[in-house]
């Protein structure tokens, strides 16, 4: 493990730890506002609800920042141990694509079935191509990570065979 | 577990140095410590046929199965 990588994953895990309490900040303030009634009073910023009342609104906001943290938190682990030497650290990123894909799965149905149990009348799922792609992608990523992590057992073992 | 390393058995029989060997076969000194200790999960056909090669003995004169119960 060379220090160039080392520095590199110092840095990138200072970003993302910005990035987290961002996210939680930002969830937590935009949640609040929802439910307070004020979607467009946040300064410049306007929180998109798609026509979903405050609460079940402010709840699947709250849910999705708490699962991107979470996999943010995922990412931090593993470039922790990229820092101390490991050269890759496969489990931590499994979490990380598994809470990705959850928040993106959380943002296309908490929503919705929030609505719903809140009285909503029907449910309605908005699917956009966006969002189908960003499920591929992290369903993709999980998918490739779990075949990493059987990768670093095999070489494991085989590092353990004189 | 099962298998039993009885390397350090034949070291002693041979009166021949860890150093040395690991030198033979081509192993670090770490690996073959923890090869004499039983801590690997396997061992190569190559590094075993160098052991018995070095200390003039039978596969089965360094590995030995010893029932659990």
């Amino acid at each position: 493990m060379t220090n160039d990588i080392r520095l590199a994953a110092r840095r990138l895990r200072y970003v993302t730890q910005a990035g987290i309490a961002l996210v939680i900040g930002g969830s937590i303030a935009a949640a609040g506002a929802l439910a307070a009634g004020r979607a467009d009073g946040l300064g410049v910023l306007r929180i998109e609800t798609e026509g979903l009342t405050p609460w079940p609104a402010a709840l699947s906001l709250l849910a999705v920042g708490i699962l991107l943290a979470a996999a943010l938190l995922q990412l931090v682990r593993m470039l922790r141990q990229v820092e101390a030497g490991a050269s890759f650290a496969a489990a931590p990123l499994r979490g990380f694509a598994l809470f990705l894909f959850l928040a993106v799965l959380a943002s296309i149905l908490l929503a919705p079935l929030l609505d719903l149990a809140f009285g909503g009348r029907r449910l309605v799922l908005a699917v956009s191509g966006g969002d189908a792609l960003m499920l591929f992608v992290t369903g993709l990523l999980f998918f490739v990570a779990k075949l990493l992590d059987e990768a670093q057992r095999v070489a494991d073992d085989a590092s353990q065979i004189v | 577990m099962a298998i039993t390393v009885r390397l350090d058995v034949m070291l002693a029989l041979r009166k021949a140095r860890s150093k040395d060997l690991a030198a033979y076969v081509g192993i670090t000194e770490t690996n073959l410590s923890l090869l004499k200790s039983g801590r690997v999960k396997g061992i190569r056909f190559e590094t075993l046929e160098k052991i018995c090669q070095y200390l003039d003995c039978q596969p089965g004169d360094l590995l030995v199965w010893e029932p659990d119960a």
